[in-house]
């Protein structure tokens, strides 16, 4: 078993999956969002669709080398807004 | 230029201000904003030239918020016209300008707000080949746009001319607010990809109320800016949960605007949805605007001609 890490879903997001934190059973972040984005919402033919801001503890997942997660981080996931 | 009046009347912040002006503005006008924010904060709003990108529903909205503070040159910019469905998210718009460029809408009605302030339409989308013409001698530059791609290209001629950008975004009863002060704080390129595809250009719902929020924290982050304060980061506005958060977002040192200074999106970036340029004319002697509705959306021309794609 791995470590349940929690997720924050921003806006909208928390609408789309019914819950603003949602605990992923994972130890990495690709599969904590493939287990977590079962409708397509983030991930599309194996990759993050652009518009989303990941932080993994506050900081952006594409500054990080290590994907792996543990059960004291916590993944916030925001969706750009782009309406004016 | 300062003319200051009889010390008797300080007293009364009516009588002292209404007999004060600065570069000819009577600062009655501005008597209860200077008891808060203070002469020396209104002297640098009186002397401010911002661009702000986008006369929708946050464009016209920034513009009338700037026009009260004082703002003193303010440029609009967006090609688009007035329809009914704009009405109900803009202060600014009403039914008897349906039709009407939006920029020259916002800026008679900013005028009529506030005199002082000199505003000037331009008729024109923001891409690669005049968003660094644009952006020229401003001291803020306000993003209202309404897709990524425009916003990579702006954010690109800011920091690449080190003009601090003020973004914002609204989805729904969501929205978004960053300053960017090149080389000092994150830039959009930073967390921001440009859309490939066609399926970003859904029409996006959301209220006034959301929108005039979304445009206040921009205003106030110039505010911040004018105090010496830059906020780093992103804020998250939820105005169904009346919360607002500060996302941490760090400079990426492969940014291709901030770090490595490439600025692709200057060298061409399709915009795939809004208003994009046309190489259509008008026909000869064709009034201003020509509008004329095809199968591939609408098209707009003044001198030169637009094409509203997408929504």
């Amino acid at each position: 078993m791995n470590d349940m890490v929690k997720v924050i879903l921003r806006g909208p997001l928390s609408n789309v999956f019914g819950k603003e934190e949602i605990k992923v059973d994972a130890d990495n972040l690709l599969t904590l969002l493939y287990k977590l984005d079962r409708g397509s919402v983030i991930i599309s033919n194996s990759k993050i669709r652009s518009g989303y801001i990941i932080l993994v503890n506050g900081v952006d997942f594409r500054l990080l080398g290590d994907l792996s997660v543990k059960d004291t981080d916590v993944i916030e996931i925001l969706p750009v807004n782009h309406g004016g | 230029m300062i003319i200051y009046s009889p010390s008797y009347l300080i007293n009364d912040p009516q009588l002292y201000w209404g007999s004060v002006t600065i570069e000819g503005r009577n600062l009655a006008y501005y008597s209860r904003q200077l008891l808060t924010l203070g002469l020396e904060v209104q002297e640098r709003i009186f002397s401010l030239k911002v661009l702000v990108a986008g006369c929708g529903a946050l464009g016209s909205t920034l513009v009338e918020e700037l026009a009260r503070l004082g703002v003193g040159d303010i440029t609009v910019v967006d090609p688009d016209l007035v329809e009914e469905s704009n009405l109900h998210r803009t202060h600014l718009f009403t039914e008897r300008d349906v039709g009407r460029p939006k920029a020259e809408v916002c800026s008679e009605r900013a005028r009529e707000i506030n005199p002082d302030v000199r505003v000037t339409p331009v008729l024109d989308v923001v891409d690669n080949s005049n968003a660094e013409e644009l952006i020229k001698g401003k001291d803020f530059v306000f993003d209202a746009l309404d897709n990524v791609n425009s916003r990579l290209i702006l954010n690109d001629a800011c920091v690449k001319e080190g003009v601090p950008l003020i973004y914002g975004g609204v989805s729904g009863e969501y929205g978004s607010a960053m300053i960017v002060v090149p080389k000092a704080t994150p830039c959009l390129s930073c967390f921001m990809q440009p859309s490939e595809g066609e399926d970003t250009c859904e029409t996006v719902g959301t209220t006034p109320l959301t929108v005039t929020l979304v445009a206040t924290v921009q205003a106030q982050l110039m505010l911040e800016a004018l105090r010496g304060q830059v906020r780093e980061g992103l804020i998250y506005l939820d105005s169904r949960r009346l919360s607002l958060d500060n996302v941490k977002i760090l400079r990426n040192p492969s940014c291709e605007a901030c770090s490595r200074e490439e600025f692709m999106y200057l060298k061409g970036l399709r915009i795939r949805c809004g208003i994009v340029r046309t190489d259509e004319s008008p026909p000869p002697g064709s009034p201003k605007p020509f509008v004329r509705r095809g199968k591939e959306g609408l098209l707009i021309c003044y001198d030169k001609c637009f094409k509203k794609v997408g929504r």
